[in-house]
C-alpha cells in the first residue's frame, strides 16, 4: 500500500517521515555510499525543502515504511537540473509540463526479497505503479530519473524498460544514467502484470485527500 | 454536456491550435482573450490563470486573467479575499492538480466564499494546476465546470494533460509578457566558491583560509559579487545566490 504525503504536510506524518528519512540514509549512504547529508540518522536534501510530493510504501498495517521514493515537477527546480546537469550533453535539458522527476527510490534491504514468481519485491512493484498511477492522474506523459544499473535492471524486470537518454557516467560508486519511463495505462498494466499486482497501490484515504477520487 | 462528443473529438487538435496562440502571446491583453478561447474550446465555465512571484524577491500584486464576472472579481478585491481563498494558499505548495472539492470548507469564511462565489456564477466544480517556475516565480492555472459528478471526473480524465501543458504554456507567456526575464548572472568560479562559503556560515576570513586566497582577495570578490547580485552586502548576496539556483549550500 502507498501512501501519498505532499511536502507542504510532512508535519502531520511525523513517523513515516521520519522512517522515510532514515531509509534514505541507510539506503544512499550507508548502500550506495552516495555523497548525501546524513544528521541524525535522517538523509534530507534541498529538494525535501521545496514540497515534493512522496510517495511511501508501507506494511499492511500502515505504519512500517518499506520503500520510498519523490516527485518534482521539472519545470521547477529538480535533482537533474540541479545537481546532476552534467549527465546530460551540455545545453540539453528535461522540461516539460508532462515529465516529473523522481528521486531518492529506496526499498528496504530486509524485505527486499522478490514475491514468489515475480522479479521485484512489493513494495518496489507498489512504489513503481504509484508512480505511474499518480502520473495518470496528474496527466504526465513520462517520469524521468538519474536512475543507476541496478535500479534499471528492477524497471526492466519490472516490465518498464526506461529510455536512457544520456551516456553511463559514475556517480559515487555506482554507474548512472537519466532515463525516461513512460505513464501510460499500458505501462501500469505492464508493472501489474510483472509484479502480480490488482488494481491500484494507492492507500484509499491519500486517493481521497489528493484526487477527490 | 455530453462527455461522449468531447471525447471523439479531436483533443490533440484543440490543444495544438491553442499552444501555438498561447505561445506568440507579447502583451498580457492577449492573454486575457486566450483565457476566454481556452474556456469556449474546452467548453469549461471559467478559466482564471495567476502568476507570482516575478523576478523579485518580495511577492508582489500577482498578475491574473480570468473569465470570470466582474462583479465577481470586485467582490474578491472589497473582501480581500486572497486571504480566504484556499487555491492561493494552498495550491502553490502542491505539485499535483487540486480538486477543489479537497478543501476543508469547515472554516466559516472559506464556507462563505465558496457559496459566494457559486452565486457569483463561478461554477460547481473547479480544478487549480499549479506551475513552478524556473526562478522561484509560479503561477495558478484554473478551470471550473458545471455539470454532475460523473462527468466532472470524466473530463477531468480526459483533458488533465491539455490542462497541465496549457498552465505551463500561460505561464511562459505571462514571463514574455512581463519581460520577466531569468536575470543572467556572470560569477566566476572563484566568485562562486567565495559565496558558497559565505552561505555554509563562514566568515571571510575563514573563507579565505579554505580557498587559499589573501583578505584582501576575498575584500575584490566579494566586490565583485555585490555588484554582479546588485547586493547590499554579503548576507543579501548569499539569499539572492540561493533564491536564483546560483550555489546549492547544504542544509
Amino acid at each position: 500500500m502507498i501512501i501519498l504525503i505532499n511536502g507542504s504536510e510532512k508535519e502531520r506524518y511525523p513517523r513515516l517521515i521520519s522512517s522515510m528519512y532514515r531509509l534514505r540514509a541507510k539506503i544512499f549512504q550507508e548502500r550506495l555510499g552516495w555523497d548525501v547529508t546524513v544528521k541524525n540518522g535522517f538523509e534530507i536534501d534541498q529538494f525535501d525543502d521545496i514540497n515534493p510530493l512522496y510517495l511511501i510504501a508501507v506494511d499492511p498495517t500502515g505504519t512500517h515504511v518499506r520503500g520510498t521514493v519523490r516527485l518534482l515537477p521539472t519545470t521547477g527546480p529538480n535533482m537533474l537540473r540541479d545537481v546532476f546537469p552534467m549527465l546530460l550533453p551540455k545545453s540539453e535539458i528535461i522540461e516539460s509540463a508532462t515529465i516529473w522527476e523522481c528521486s531518492r527510490f529506496a526499498v528496504d534491504p530486509s524485505i527486499e526479497t522478490p514475491m514468489e514468481g515475480h522479479f521485484v519485491s512489493e513494495a518496489t512493484g507498489e512504489l513503481m505503479a504509484a508512480v505511474i498511477e499518480v502520473g495518470l492522474l496528474a496527466g504526465l506523459t513520462e517520469v524521468m530519473g538519474v536512475f543507476d544499473a541496478r535500479f534499471i535492471r528492477i524497471l526492466r524486470a519490472a516490465g518498464t524498460p526506461p529510455l536512457l537518454v544520456s551516456k553511463p557516467q559514475k556517480i559515487g560508486v555506482c554507474m548512472t544514467s537519466v532515463g525516461l519511463f513512460e505513464v501510460s495505462e499500458q505501462s501500469l498494466a505492464n508493472i501489474q502484470k510483472a509484479c502480480g499486482l490488482n488494481g491500484s497501490v494507492l492507500e484509499a484515504a491519500s486517493s481521497q485527500r489528493y484526487f477527490a477520487a | 454536456m455530453n462527455i461522449k462528443r468531447l471525447n471523439s473529438d479531436k483533443a490533440e487538435d484543440k490543444l495544438s491550435d491553442l499552444i501555438e496562440r498561447v505561445d506568440k502571446v507579447r502583451e498580457n491583453d492577449e492573454l486575457h482573450s486566450l483565457v476566454k478561447e481556452s474556456k469556449e474550446k474546452y467548453g469549461v465555465r471559467n478559466i482564471s490563470f495567476a502568476g507570482f512571484n516575478l523576478g523579485t524577491l518580495t511577492l508582489i500584486e500577482p498578475v491574473s486573467v480570468w473569465t470570470y464576472k466582474p462583479e465577481w472579481i470586485d467582490h474578491y478585491r472589497r473582501k480581500n479575499y486572497l486571504d480566504v481563498d484556499p487555491v492561493v494558499k494552498t495550491v502553490p505548495t502542491s505539485i499535483l492538480p487540486v480538486d477543489w472539492s479537497q478543501f476543508d470548507r469547515r472554516d466559516q469564511n472559506v464556507k462563505a466564499f465558496f457559496s459566494e462565489a457559486y452565486d457569483a456564477g463561478v461554477g460547481n466544480h473547479g480544478l487549480s494546476i499549479p506551475v513552478r517556475g524556473r526562478n522561484g516565480e509560479f503561477s495558478i492555472f484554473s478551470l471550473t465546470f458545471d455539470e454532475s459528478e460523473h462527468d466532472w471526473q470524466e473530463y477531468k480524465r480526459l483533458y488533465m494533460r491539455d490542462f497541465q501543458v496549457l498552465a505551463v504554456f500561460f505561464h511562459q507567456s505571462m514571463l514574455r509578457a512581463h519581460k520577466v526575464t531569468a536575470p543572467e548572472f556572470e560569477l566566476t568560479e572563484r566568485e562562486l566558491q567565495v559565496l558558497y562559503w559565505a552561505a555554509c556560515g563562514k566568515t571571510s576570513d575563514e573563507t579565505g583560509m579554505i580557498l587559499g586566497i589573501s583578505k584582501r582577495g576575498i575584500r575584490y570578490h566579494t566586490s565583485n559579487i555585490l555588484t554582479k547580485l546588485n547586493a547590499v552586502n554579503i548576507a543579501h548576496a548569499v539569499g539572492k545566490a540561493v533564491y536564483f539556483n546560483l550555489i546549492n549550500p547544504p542544509k
